[in-house]
């Protein structure tokens, strides 16, 4: 009847009211009271990127500045962009980007990938003891120091060196690998993938050896053969792991030290071996412009995190699996 | 178990192709260790693959690491340092791990967003160095500690992983009455056992390798870790350091200088290469998550 | 020892002054960092000792109030010996008087000064026992380095001449074949006029003897890649005839060069003449007053804590005969002792410790300085023979074009500078050694020239010649 029809259906009404309108207040104060031990769990690692990431950050600042260290932050005037500007007048400017993406870009296809390729081929040996060896034996060039593995590398490549004699070997003519910018990317990224092959496989073979066995039985018994089961159970086991490093990864495409760089570059391979970080380097040796290098890194940082942030929301999309 | 021959062919290609490596990789700190002990004199001259050592077998590479007398308690420090670092840095990310890998907080995403920030955007060195002093830390231990307690790239692996864990396992704990903050450390922790082993190695491999933040805050060469001793063994070649001599490395004993390089980089590297082993037998299958389940 | 200041010099310096020193220490190789952070924190030592370049140029520290200006101190009468030296030295007085100030007159370092002038360092050398093998005479013209070359790479089989650009050691930096053609890999003082000497028309030369060379098989063909430590071991690996060196790195080539083939033996030899009657002016060179890393700065610390004018004084004396001799050669009786005809000879104890096996220049911080600001006698040193033949070979040579250690800029024209030099040095880095190797038709080196003018040059040679200009006119 209309008096129950119309109690009902204002009664629905206030309802839906309720929901659209539930203040924001109470919402948060009802996952206070239900997640407040958790929130206590984390608070020490809140403190600690309050105090030391937080406080220290208008440092990033400096970029937009003429900075001196005399006056300090308050003290040094502002100049806007004049700092990038200083930068990318540069007629190298473009270049130093532009080989800097590229050798990221290609230690990302194979620096990345082959540790993963590595963990798995890995984690079929059955040998528990050489397993064990393998793994040990193959993260031991992460800790060679930088110097060592240039100065081997520089060996190797000379003409008269084993890379030379290997060409020699099979008919070609030996040469100076390092003074013929074609190959420098490769030489570069070559060397990044020996050294750290072992040690970036080791997250990988973590993520591993957490997947399900049971699952891996269920496999066996519907018949899969070893492929299918690396295709259906393994891959899909670590997949959150390679895609949060994968994002991670883009993250970096600005950032490349100069350290290795600089042992290894030379003029004739600035062309495709000068980035960033050495071309800024050799600026600064005498200057110690902190606001023009503050510019840089603030520059490298906002591509960083727009590729990130890119990056982030296609794997969102695409996989389960995002960082935020 | 049963192979076909397509695996048992895949096997054996396997098990070269793993050797293959292991020589390759092996190779580096090899040749390290064979010039270490080398002729200094020949290991000037000689290029080239090194499967043995030059010339007259020497020590005096670790000779003149070890007589001095800071290397001592550099090593001291070190395991000060990494020891304390290690534990306090595993506690606040394994917690915070935890907490972020819920899907019930409301404040989750902007926590993480609060965070990963920070892996973009950095004060730089003079403003981290000012904060260190304000905080009144100079040439004070806890100065190489508390800045880097946390590393947002360790913290996302070990979310990742603690979200990987089946809620069930840990739906079953709270109604069994646990506090969250037993569930971490009696479920969450060992079941993730191989992540959180990994994530403590990168902890501690990182602390070993440190010393440019001791070089900027410590002034008392007591409080130095072991890296920064051999730094500047390596860099000096005396006892004294390098205000005394001058024209950069023109004539200091050179002879030498190549032979220390190498006893030095052992000295570093050989002690931290010998922990991994002991962290393999964490890397074990998946076998807990069965046990538990049944 | 501790630190340097329980060295003999400090304690003997004690005595007879009665000042106490204690030396702190950065960590070896974080000097720069270490220097900032001092900065930035305001946390300044009493005086520091050879410190990397001040932010904006070393006169801005004295503006930011952490150098302190010494130039009252002098003006008082507290600086005698410093004062003596810049006026009345028989010798050198204009020279030190000029270096020692800035453009405006104002003294605030206190620098190494040479009074026995010290000597090129770095230049080139030959083979000796190659050229008696091959019946050579000491090459003279580049003609006659062609054929010695040439020779070389026949009857060795090697490709004989090592060489690097464009490293601080190399022989572009060090005027080496560069100067046969009155051109230079940086800027040369032509008489007065700064110019570049990479768009010089005798670079061009250059580049095209070294092209030539190059081609034939002369030259090392992994020069461009060679490393410090792996130049120096080609050298003494024995398939080098010819090389451009530091004399400080001879000692230990020529140890392990012996041990493998005991006939190694090599001289310097003086840069070669490219048409007759050339006078060559250019050579690695040091000047009486030395550089940046050979000076202390005192800080505004002095004031505030009132040791100002003590640590004047003091400072003043190792300026003095008697504080340069102490600082040069270590007190008398302990470390040497004089001989009667005026020379003297080297005394310590452990120099002679045949079991230690260490070498002068490890032991010698026990009793002299070395890297600090007092008069010194450049010779006061052990060397090599080959070291001594060296400089006495180089230093016949005239370093007329050489530009002066000591100009200086304002902070705003040391930025321009940066800007413009840090792409026209990497362009002139790549070009020319894509011009020796070939990668490069030297005929496009007027290209290579009208690029590096496009790049802001001429203001560049504006700056520094209106600095060379200022320099100039620092007179009495």
């Amino acid at each position: 009847m209309a008096f129950l029809n119309s109690k009902s259906s204002s009664y629905q009404f206030q309802t839906v009211n309720a929901n659209l309108k539930e203040p924001w207040l109470k919402k948060v104060s009802i996952d206070w009271k239900k997640y407040w031990p958790l929130y206590l769990m984390a608070l020490p690692a809140i403190l600690f990127y309050l105090v030391w990431l937080y406080g220290p950050m208008w440092g990033s600042l400096i970029a937009f500045q003429d900075f001196s260290i005399r006056h300090g932050f308050l003290g040094s005037p502002f100049v806007g962009l004049d700092n990038f500007v200083k930068f990318f007048e540069s007629p190298f400017a473009f270049r130093v980007i532009r080989n800097t993406v590229m050798i990221n870009f290609w230690n990302l296809v194979f620096g990345f990938t082959l540790p993963i390729i590595f963990a798995l081929l890995l984690n079929e040996i059955r040998n528990k003891y050489f397993k064990r060896v393998v793994q040990t034996i193959t993260y031991m060039p992460y800790f060679i120091a930088v110097i060592v593995v240039a100065g081997l590398l520089v060996n190797f490549t000379s003409s008269d060196g084993i890379f030379s004699d290997i060409i020699e070997f099979f008919g070609g003519t030996p040469s100076n690998l390092l003074a013929q910018p074609e190959l420098f990317r490769t030489i570069f990224v070559g060397s990044e993938i020996w050294q750290f092959l072992g040690w970036n496989s080791i997250i990988f073979l973590a993520a591993l050896a957490a997947v399900n066995t049971e699952l891996y039985e269920a496999a066996i018994i519907d018949g899969a053969g070893k492929l299918k089961q690396i295709y259906h159970v393994t891959i899909p086991g670590i997949m959150p792991t390679i895609v949060i490093l994968l994002i991670l990864q883009v993250g970096s495409i600005m950032s490349l030290g100069f350290e290795k760089i600089i042992l290894l570059y030379n003029p004739l391979t600035y062309e495709t071996g000068d980035v960033i970080s050495s071309f800024v380097f050799r600026r600064g040796i005498e200057n110690a412009e902190f606001g023009f290098s503050a510019a840089v890194g603030f520059f490298n940082s906002a591509v960083n995190f727009a590729m990130v942030i890119i990056a982030n929301r296609i794997s969102a999309k695409l996989t389960e699996t995002s960082l935020w | 178990m049963r192979q076909t021959n397509g695996e048992r062919i895949f096997s054996v290609f396997n098990y070269f192709l793993m050797a293959f490596l292991c020589f390759v990789m092996l190779y580096p700190l090899w040749h390290v260790a064979m010039s270490s002990i080398s002729d200094p004199v020949r290991l000037f001259t000689e290029r080239g693959i090194r499967l043995l050592p030059i010339g007259d077998l020497t020590l005096k590479g670790y000779e003149l690491v070890f007589q001095n007398p800071n290397v001592a308690t550099g090593f001291m420090n070190t395991a000060y340092y990494v020891a304390v670092r290690t534990i306090l840095s595993m506690v606040i990310t394994v917690m915070a791990a935890y907490v972020l890998s819920r899907k019930g907080p409301y404040w989750n995403t902007a926590i993480s967003k609060f965070i990963i920030f920070t892996m973009y955007f950095q004060g730089g060195l003079i403003p981290f160095f000012l904060m260190v002093r304000a905080m009144g830390l100079m040439n004070n231990r806890w100065a190489i500690i508390l800045p880097v307690l946390v590393s947002t790239w360790n913290l996302i692996i070990m979310r990742t992983a603690f979200a990987g864990i089946p809620e069930s396992l840990i739906e079953s704990a709270k109604i069994d009455g646990a506090s969250d903050f037993r569930i971490v450390w009696t479920i969450v922790v060992p079941v993730a056992q191989a992540t959180v082993a990994v994530i403590g190695l990168f902890y501690a491999v990182t602390m070993w390798n440190t010393w440019f933040n001791p070089s900027i805050f410590l002034t008392d060469r007591a409080l130095w870790p072991m890296q920064l001793i051999l730094r500047e063994i390596l860099l000096e070649h005396a006892a004294v350091t390098s205000a005394q001599s001058g024209v950069a490395g023109v004539t200091e004993q050179p002879m030498y200088r190549m032979l220390l390089q190498y006893s030095t980089i052992m000295v570093a590297t050989v002690p931290i290469l010998l922990i991994y082993p002991f962290l393999q037998k964490y890397f074990i299958s998946g076998v807990m998550i069965g046990s538990i389940k049944g | 020892m501790e630190g340097l200041h329980e060295s003999y010099f400090f304690k003997e310096l004690e005595a007879r002054t009665g000042v106490r020193t204690e030396f702190v220490y950065p960590p070896v190789g974080e000097a720069e960092a270490n220097f900032t952070m001092r900065i930035a924190a305001h946390d300044l030592p009493h005086i520091f000792v050879t410190p990397p370049p001040y932010p904006g140029g070393e006169w801005q520290g004295v503006v930011d109030e952490i150098y302190l200006e010494l130039t009252p101190y002098y003006e008082r009468g507290l600086m005698p010996n410093f004062s003596w030296m810049r006026n009345n030295h028989h010798l050198f007085a204009e020279e030190i008087y000029r270096d020692t100030m800035d453009d405006e007159g104002r003294i605030f370092f206190w620098p190494k000064v040479d009074v026995v002038p010290s000597h090129p360092w770095s230049g080139l050398w030959v083979r000796t026992d190659w050229l008696e093998d091959l019946g050579l005479e000491m090459p003279e013209t580049i003609d006659d380095w062609t054929h010695m070359l040439r020779t070389m790479r026949d009857e060795k089989d090697v490709a004989p001449l090592a060489i690097n650009i464009p490293l601080w050691y190399g022989v572009a930096y060090n005027y080496m074949f560069v100067s046969s053609f009155e051109a230079g890999y940086d800027w040369i003082n032509k008489d007065g006029e700064v110019v570049f000497g990479p768009t010089l028309p005798g670079y061009r030369q250059w580049l095209e003897l070294m092209n030539k060379w190059h081609a034939e098989g002369l030259i090392d063909p992994d020069f461009p890649a060679r490393d410090f430590a792996g130049y120096n071991a080609h050298i003494a690996g024995g398939n080098i005839g010819a090389f451009g060196l530091a004399y400080g790195e001879i000692g230990p080539i020529l140890t392990a060069g012996r041990a493998i083939d005991p006939d190694f033996s090599a001289e310097a030899v003086v840069m070669p003449t490219s048409y007759a009657g050339q006078v060559i002016r250019l050579r690695q060179n040091n000047a009486i007053v030395r550089g940046r890393g050979n000076r202390e700065y005192f800080t505004t610390r002095l004031v505030d804590d009132g040791l100002d004018d003590i640590a004047v004084v003091w400072k003043d004396y190792w300026y003095s005969q008697d504080g340069g001799d102490l600082a040069s050669y270590g007190p008398e009786g302990v470390s040497f002792r004089w001989l009667p005809d005026g020379e003297y000879e080297w005394i310590f104890p452990r120099l002679f410790d045949e079991a230690e096996g260490l070498d002068f220049w490890t032991i010698m911080p026990q009793f002299k300085v070395h890297n600090m600001g007092y008069l010194r006698d450049s010779t006061a040193y052990v060397f090599r023979p080959e070291v001594f033949q060296a400089i006495d070979t180089w230093a016949t040579q005239s370093a007329d074009w050489v530009m002066p250690d000591h100009l200086a800029f304002t902070p705003e024209e040391e930025e321009e500078l940066a800007g413009i030099m840090i792409d026209i040095y990497t362009y002139r880095d790549e070009m020319t050694l894509r011009f020796i190797v070939g990668d490069e038709p030297i005929t496009n080196f007027d290209d290579f020239v009208s690029t590096i003018e496009g790049m802001g040059l001429a203001r560049a040679m504006e700056i520094m010649n209106a600095s060379l200009d200022r320099y100039l006119a620092r007179g009495r």
